[in-house]
């Protein structure tokens, strides 16, 4: 059971949030900076933070300090609590801060193999984002597909923008993805290509190896 | 320092050893990056610092235009999604240290820097300590030490009344120059060829996606020190043109932005105390210029008389003092004694 973090909380707020202001944001990161410094605050802080489980504990604005912190100190947070906060988040730039925290320190092969895909993709915490948001749906329902199509896009954008090798990997895996949606991701996909020069086109084509426009072959 | 509702969208420890020559490595295993083109793509090297740092192979070409053989790039995986043409924009606008704008503001005074926090730090730096990094997204360039050089002493007064001052050690920083208006396209141009780009211009999440846009774009180009115009102002004391302000960056080993205690600015201590007041906010706004609270008025009494805390405290006409100087429109300015 969390103590310390609930009661942490409301500081982690008020230097997380901007909604208080530069000044209050800085008075309180100072505060908590030198609470940090006390080696038995920190050293319980990382515990429970180790066991968190529950993604409501705090705010967004808190767990986006909470991820900056993770990274700075080494603490590795719950792969099923990332999961989670993953799906809960819509912001794709806090989706790809998600997918860098889950997988910093993957020590796999990376580079653009054709033979991978979303199942025996070598990143687990990749691999089930992929299959959740690439699973069959039950029935015939227009909507539940088009909000497939949606998920799907916002996934591969996340992905995309965490930019990391086995990231990149998984876009390039979940572009060549056989499945209901995969029309409608490649339509987005190359409607995305199509917006940038045409220098980072060559680049986004080279790492992504992606199928063609709409025939869903490579 | 701005918050994103006003403005516009946002170490390496030392420099790090240069390998002399590229290994014999496949740069798929270590980047996973596999060109189907002849491009001038980096072949990275596998060095102690985990292959972020590499060279081009081609010569002295760099999307076509011209770079020194001696110039060092970071590497990092992210930038095999962005173009030459961009990728090299922002190049350009890194230099070293040495060769910097920030060289030439600190050859007068020294490698020292300046930051004002609020009175009550003034006891926690009594003796010398590390500045907090700022992690707060109202925050221009992302999660950084700000800092401002000490040939603008006074300009960065706005943010408190106590001016903490830290020396620190430039040598070999990677300095990109946002005073630059190349530069701060440089960067624009990048943002625009992020993948995320549509959502930071489509959805509600634009603060916060800016903050993080700006660390990683700090974190791909190894990118220690930020120069920036200030973009509030502290009335007199800022000269929104002429001074330059600093975003530095602490690394943590793995190479991703520090957001603890800072290390490079780890001898601050209390050094500036100011008799003047400033609003950071307008009606819940960040304030772009901010007037001085006291001294405005001050400069329009005549009638004024200092007197040191301590004397004042044992002075036993203190009461009929200030009785005198309300009778007669003035003020009695009470001070603490250095």
């Amino acid at each position: 059971m969390s103590t310390l973090l609930p009661l942490a909380a409301d500081y982690i707020e008020r230097m997380a949030n901007p909604v208080f202001g530069i000044a209050t944001n800085e008075d309180y990161a100072i505060k908590f900076g030198k609470l940090l410094e006390s080696e038995d605050f920190e050293a319980r802080l990382r515990e429970e933070i180790e066991t968190l489980r529950d993604t409501d504990v705090l705010s967004s604005h808190g767990w986006l300090w909470l991820f900056d912190w993770a990274k700075s100190t080494s603490v590795d947070l719950d792969q099923e609590l990332l999961l989670r906060l993953f799906h809960e988040w819509a912001s794709p730039f806090v989706r790809a801060e998600i997918v860098q925290l889950a997988t910093r320190g993957f020590q796999g092969e990376t580079g653009v193999n054709d033979r991978t895909n979303v199942f025996d993709f070598p990143n687990g915490f990749l691999a089930r984002i992929m299959i959740d948001v690439t699973r069959p749906g039950e029935g015939n329902n227009l909507e539940r597909e088009r909000s497939w199509g949606t998920r799907a896009q916002s996934v591969l954008v996340a992905f995309l923008q965490a930019g990391s090798p086995i990231a990149l990997d998984a876009a390039s895996a979940l572009l060549r993805h056989r499945w209901e949606g995969q029309r409608e991701l490649l339509d987005f996909f190359w409607v995305l290509h199509d917006s940038l020069d045409p220098e980072t086109q060559g680049a986004w084509f080279d790492r992504l190896n992606p199928p063609r426009r709409f025939d869903g072959e490579s | 320092m701005v918050r994103e509702s006003l403005k516009s969208p946002e170490a390496f420890p030392g420099r790090l050893p240069f390998p002399e020559k590229p290994p014999a490595i496949a740069p798929r295993s270590l980047t996973g990056y596999t060109s189907h083109h002849e491009q001038p793509h980096a072949v990275p090297y596998e060095t102690a610092e985990q292959g972020l740092y590499g060279v081009w192979p081609y010569g002295n070409k760099l999307g076509g235009i011209e770079v020194a053989r001696s110039q060092r790039f970071a590497y990092s995986p992210s930038k095999v999604m962005i173009g030459h043409g961009i990728h090299t924009a922002v190049e350009q606008s890194i230099n070293l240290y040495e060769d910097s704008r920030l060289a030439i503001l600190l050859d007068n005074v020294g490698p020292y820097a300046i930051k004002f926090v609020r009175s009550r730090w003034a006891a926690s730096y009594l003796k010398p300590a590390r500045l907090k990094i700022s992690q707060t997204p109202a925050l221009t360039w992302g999660t950084a030490t700000y800092v401002t050089p000490l040939a603008f002493p006074l300009s960065s007064a706005l943010y408190g009344r106590i001016g903490l001052v830290s020396d620190f050690d430039p040598s070999g920083w990677r300095v990109f120059d946002a005073t630059d208006p190349a530069a701060r396209m440089a960067y624009v141009n990048w943002v625009r060829a992020q993948p995320a780009f549509s959502d930071l211009v489509l959805t509600v999440h634009s603060t916060h996606a800016n903050h993080l846009l700006r660390n990683k774009f700090r974190h791909d180009f190894r990118i220690d020190c930020v120069l920036f115009h200030p973009d509030q102002e502290a009335e007199i004391h800022t000269d929104l043109g002429q001074h330059v302000w600093m975003a530095v960056t602490d690394w943590n080993p793995d190479r991703s932005i520090d957001s603890t205690m800072s290390t490079r600015f780890g001898r601050a201590r209390f050094t500036v105390l100011i008799d003047e007041e400033f609003e950071l906010e307008d009606n819940g706004l960040p304030i772009q210029r901010a007037a001085r609270q006291i001294e405005r008025i001050t400069e329009r009494i005549l009638n004024h008389h200092c007197l040191e805390v301590g004397q004042a405290r044992m002075d036993p006409n203190l009461p009929a003092t200030v009785v005198n100087f309300y009778k007669n429109n003035g003020y009695l300015h009470v001070y603490i004694k250095p």
